[in-house]
């Protein structure tokens, strides 16, 4: 290789990406290598059916990313490279098996309302815990978008906040013992367990946070990037290509060039490899990351946390092309949501972590989740047809072995659609031109940073979250090799699309390089 | 006065049903309230005015006794005042059943109580005041629906060989979690045994430890993760699922990893009981207390926290008697029922914060049997009959704990069960050749029906119960048994309002509610937001189980406060 750069990025996911656009930015050399034909990761847009329909692979509503400087200070200036976001209203829409439906809407009286037909108290309870937790989300905002380690922790943060030793109470209950105890009718109760994506079984001490996305659905809806979720990781893309960056595909990294036990570059299957003159930032996932160089130069704690580390809960999806979007009856006549989604009772929502533990696929009024972006982006497929996406929860590991999903996958896919079927009564097999199905095994094969079908990249649990994510003493971004850095959501502060792991990798790393993020900001 | 006291301290020892039933029920045991209360109330009347106190203590429980006497030895005058006619609070021992067959109401087995200085390093001699351990071997026998069994004995190596029945590599996996835990267990059991905010956090002190990164994480894990991926054979995860059950947290939640070393902790320690009955353990702190000057009352049953200017200076009891403490009033009290006792703002919006978000635990459902033969249990060559002994169907069926209990559910299909025949290895326990012993299930307080519909459910759990022991232990057929008692959630709860909601351990010990989270953020060091007022007893750290860590802890902070240390007293002589 003639060219030189001084820093090789390992993996192209929103979080990789967007290190190197603030890298970039701040004037380094940046060649971004990625595995698979496209940029994205998790973040990416395709035809996965028929020409024309523009499905999500992975993650469609970008919540997260919301609270990040990135966007929320436009950092970046995204708008110039082409990203726009859509909120759709209605947010999220529930139909429940007795007939009776709750709507989130933009508008907070409008949604209190939806809570009222349920329970007054419910209602006024939705919110007074809104305000309440609006008081906190800057502290926990500024908590997910810092490296660790930078700034105060939590527990300091939180006791400057008037009522910050309920709050970390709070935060280290489960979402069930918070929304039990908050809501007192069971249709209030399975919304708010089943509108947010469970990151851990919502009666798991610690999965708290949970109960609260709701909170930060009302405030910024469930944002759709125009034109599909990747159009995120190509503005990014764009940005570092525009600050003389380069980015490659189909370089499906093998292992890490150590030299005088320094990081120095990356080899490629292809035979090729890319050297670096500053750092390598990796995104691959640490348990392939680990085998990429010789086990000593790692040390046994980080070995330990490689070998302890966790999938967590896991993913089904099915993509379908259809005809028509999902149509829902409310009193107000004929409802298509972009977001909907079935929690047949709060006991269904408690039964998922005994799946999980057991290794069981549960198919009676399985949760789910329906995404319909064509709905509110006509981009996304030929004019009056729609793209919809139908995500339920199901463990990786089998009691038969994973492979087993092969065996089973069109099944349960079948299963989840009837289930569908049942509240979107037009969604009838003819409205279907073409669907694929992505398994948690698939998910895995799809991507090996989905690992064991772990869209999050591992389990969000205490023992890997915040200063133990990957693991206790590596949360800082840099790796036990020098010159290693790694972000993406094994990284504080997790999976999901939020930019944190990308953001928190750039601070740590300008700060090494004798800058700051704050400097590279200001530069025009 | 001290002999009025020490007579209604063991005219209640005497006392039967008593000691469980709740208070003003019962024609019997309301004429057993009525004596008690009169000597009692004789006792209070000297000790009004004429007394002074140093201390009072609101509650008789073990720690609170822990407490008191280290306060004792220190040289202060302390009151202890018990609610129930017998002291002890879960750690008591009465002939619930039949006249000579003494059972233990709560606790049974000390194990965790080894690692607490005042045992470790015989602090207090309690030797002196009647208190010897028995160690039972076996410690603890599992028997598995397909006829095989597993049992823990007190030598490292019969115990592997028992591990290795199953799986070579699980017996090594043992013999290394034993290894590994032995190296930590001092820093984790240093954190229990030290109040909140006296030295490093736990944390701290294990990133300073060889391999302390993968402690913080195991510890932060579940216990199930933690025995799934060091153990392949199911029977060896059963059985190591079984005792990481004990504490009644779901071995799945996250946080429970501690758990999953509880056999490796009573490898070495056993599962130790007092000869005569776990309230020995009490019954020797109130002797000790007497020994050094102090008064112990029962029938008080303390309603109101005495405040003046400010301050809190003594207890006002049920019976109209009060108490007044020139130094400091030291609670056991349930939280829950403590902040209704004195005026909602002395306590600050923190304080009643935590006390609304405090949450309870999976709960207890016990029978007591008095049978003329102890649960017997076939191995290869012939019987055994344990002190312990538990059944577990099988890994799946204790995952299901989380969910049940968090739906509320009552599962009686293969339920899991410990067994604990103390009369197996104390023949002062019962008349000769006759048994006591306990079947201990875990239910939720909640029911869908609600916490009430106990009472109409509970003699159908109870023979489930029962039925499926049998499957394991045939002998314990009809005519083996003399009696039965029967201890629900609900039951719980009443013969003890410091079981909240049927919490034998106060509460959950999640993470929410541990360490500096116990009982709530910011009040985790024993001193209460109202001045003169300390807190121990199972809501405080390090929480539940017979370990008389809250006690020790509580009393530390106390000794400090006053300008001594806890050193300083436990070297003083006499």
């Amino acid at each position: 290789m003639a060219e030189q750069f001084d820093i090789v990025v390992a993996g192209a996911g929103h979080n990789s990406l967007l290190a190197a656009a603030y890298l970039a930015k701040a004037g380094f050399r940046c060649m971004v290598l990625e595995g698979r034909p496209i940029a994205g990761g998790g973040v990416k847009s395709a035809e996965l059916t028929l020409r024309g329909f523009i499905h999500d692979v992975c993650s469609s509503a970008h919540n997260g990313i919301y609270g990040n400087p990135a966007l929320r200070n436009d950092e970046l200036k995204l708008g110039d490279y082409g990203l726009e976001y859509i909120l759709p209203d209605p947010v999220f829409h529930m139909p429940f098996p007795d007939g009776s439906y709750l709507t989130q809407w933009r508008d907070l009286d409008r949604t209190c309302e939806e809570f009222a037909k349920f329970s007054k108290k419910d209602g006024a309870a939705y919110r007074r815990f809104i305000i309440e937790y609006e008081t906190v989300r800057p502290i926990l905002n500024e908590v997910t978008f810092n490296p660790i380690g930078f700034g105060k922790p939590l527990s300091e943060r939180l006791a400057e906040h008037p009522q910050g030793k309920l709050w970390q109470r709070r935060l280290a209950m489960s979402a069930w013992e918070i929304v039990r105890d908050t809501f007192e009718d069971d249709h209030c109760r399975a919304f708010m367990m089943g509108c947010p994506y469970a990151l851990q079984p919502l009666q798991d001490p610690g999965s708290a946070r949970a109960a609260f996305i709701p909170f930060h659905q009302q405030r910024e809806s469930r944002p759709l990037p125009k034109g599909g979720s990747g159009a995120l990781t190509e503005a990014l893309s764009r940005f570092i290509e525009a600050h003389g960056g380069t980015i490659l595909t189909n370089k499906w990294i093998t292992a890490l060039i150590v030299e005088d036990g320094k990081c120095t570059g990356v080899e490629c299957a292809d035979g090729s490899s890319y050297r670096a003159t500053k750092a390598v930032l990796s995104t691959i996932h640490i348990k392939q990351l680990v085998d990429m160089a010789p086990r000593e130069l790692w040390g046994q704690d980080f070995i330990d946390g490689v070998d302890t580390w966790d999938a967590g809960l896991t993913l089904f999806a099915t993509n379908y092309a259809m005809k028509e979007p999902p149509k829902y009856h409310t009193d107000a006549g004929i409802l298509s949501p972009v977001h909907s989604g079935m929690m047949a009772s709060a006991d269904r929502a408690l039964r998922m972590s005994l799946d999980y533990a057991t290794g069981a696929v549960n198919l009676a009024e399985p949760p789910l989740h329906v995404i319909c972006c064509s709905l509110a982006d006509s981009s996304r497929a030929p004019t009056g047809m729609h793209t919809v996406k139908v995500v339920a929860y199901q463990p990786y590991a089998l009691k038969e072995g994973p492979q087993h999903w092969d065996a089973i996958k069109q099944k349960v896919s079948d299963a989840n659609l009837k289930y569908l079927q049942r509240f979107a009564t037009n969604l009838t097999d003819d409205q279907v031109l073409a669907h694929t199905i992505e398994s948690p095994l698939d998910l895995e094969r799809m991507n090996p940073h989905n690992w064991h079908g772990s869209c999050h990249a591992g389990g969000s649990s205490a023992a890997q979250s915040g200063a133990m994510r990957p693991m206790p003493g590596w949360a800082q971004h840099r790796m036990p090799i020098a010159g290693l850095y790694q972000t993406g959501a094994t990284t504080h502060p997790g999976g999901s699309v939020t930019g944190g792991p990308g953001r928190n990798a750039a601070a740590v790393m300008l700060k090494d390089f004798g800058t700051s993020i704050a400097e590279v900001i200001k530069k025009t | 006065m001290k002999n009025i006291t020490r007579r209604g301290f063991v005219k209640g020892a005497a006392i039967a049903p008593l000691a469980v039933s709740h208070l003003g029920l019962g024609s019997s045991s309301d004429a057993q309230e009525a004596t008690s209360t009169a000597q009692a109330s004789t006792a209070s009347t000297q000790a009004k005015g004429t007394d002074r106190f140093d201390i009072v203590v609101a509650g008789g429980g073990h720690n609170s006794l822990v407490t008191a006497a280290y306060l004792s030895k220190a040289g202060y005058r302390c009151v202890v005042l018990e609610g129930r006619p017998l002291l002890g609070g879960g750690v008591k021992t009465a002939e619930l059943m039949l006249k000579g067959f003494h059972d233990d109401v709560c606790s049974s087995a000390h194990a965790f109580l080894m690692d607490n200085p005042m045992m470790r390093n015989n602090e207090l001699r309690l030797g002196d005041y009647g208190l010897e351990y028995i160690d039972p071997d076996p410690v603890f026998h599992i028997p598995f629906p397909d006829g095989s069994y597993l049992t823990q004995w007190r030598d490292l190596d019969r115990t592997c060989a028992e591990f290795a029945k199953f799986s070579k590599k699980d017996a090594d996996a043992y013999r290394k979690m034993l290894a590994e835990f032995d190296a930590i267990k001092p820093v984790v059991m240093g954190a229990a045994f030290t109040p909140i905010g006296f030295g490093k956090p736990l944390n701290e002190v294990l990133a300073g430890q060889p391999r302390g990164k993968l402690w913080q994480r195991r510890l932060a894990m579940s216990a199930w993760e933690i025995i799934r991926d060091t153990f392949e054979d199911e029977h060896t995860r059963v059985f190591m699922l079984f005792l990481s059950h004990l504490a009644s947290e779901p071995a799945d939640a996250p946080g429970t990893g501690r758990l999953a070393y509880a056999t490796a902790r009573q490898q070495h320690s056993g599962r130790p009981i007092p000869k005569g009955g776990s309230g020995q353990l009490t019954k020797a702190l109130a002797g000790f207390i007497e020994a050094h000057n102090g008064v112990l009352l029962t029938n008080k049953w303390v309603e109101r926290v005495i405040i003046e200017n400010g301050k809190c200076v003594g207890v006002e009891c049920s019976d109209g008697s009060s108490y007044r403490a020139d130094k400091a009033v030291v609670s056991t009290i349930h939280i829950k029922h403590l902040v209704d006792m004195a005026p909602r703002e002395l306590w600050g919006q923190d304080f009643v914060d935590g006390v609304d978000t405090w949450q309870a635990e999976t709960a207890m459902f016990v029978t007591h049997y008095a049978t003329t033969e102890a649960p017997t249990f076939k191995v290869a060559g012939g019987i055994i009959t344990p002190c312990e002994a538990g059944v577990l169907a099988s890994s799946e069926r204790a995952l299901r704990f989380g969910y049940d209990d968090a739906s509320g559910v009552v599962n009686l299909k293969d339920p899991p069960l410990q067994i604990i025949c103390c009369s197996a290895a104390d023949s002062t326990r019962t008349p000769t050749g006759m048994h006591t012993f306990k079947v201990v299930g875990w239910q939720p307080y909640q029911l869908k029906e609600g916490p009430k519909h106990w009472d109409n459910i509970k003699k159908e759990v109870s023979d489930a119960n029962l039925k499926y022991l049998r499957r394991f232990s045939p002998n314990l057929t009809d005519d083996k048994i003399l009696a039965h008692f029967i201890e629900s959630p609900l039951d719980m709860e009443r013969m003890n309002p410091h079981f909240w909601h049927g919490s034998a351990h106060a509460g959950a010990q999640t993470a929410a509610q541990t360490g500096p989270m116990r009982p709530m953020p910011g009040w985790a060091h024993h001193n209460m937001p109202i001045p003169g007022l300390y807190q121990t007893g199972a809501t405080t750290h390090p929480g539940g189980s017979v370990t008389g860590g809250p006690g020790r802890n509580c009393a530390t902070v106390m000794l400090k406060d006053f300008g001594t240390s806890i050193e300083e007293v436990v070297n003083k002589k006499a």
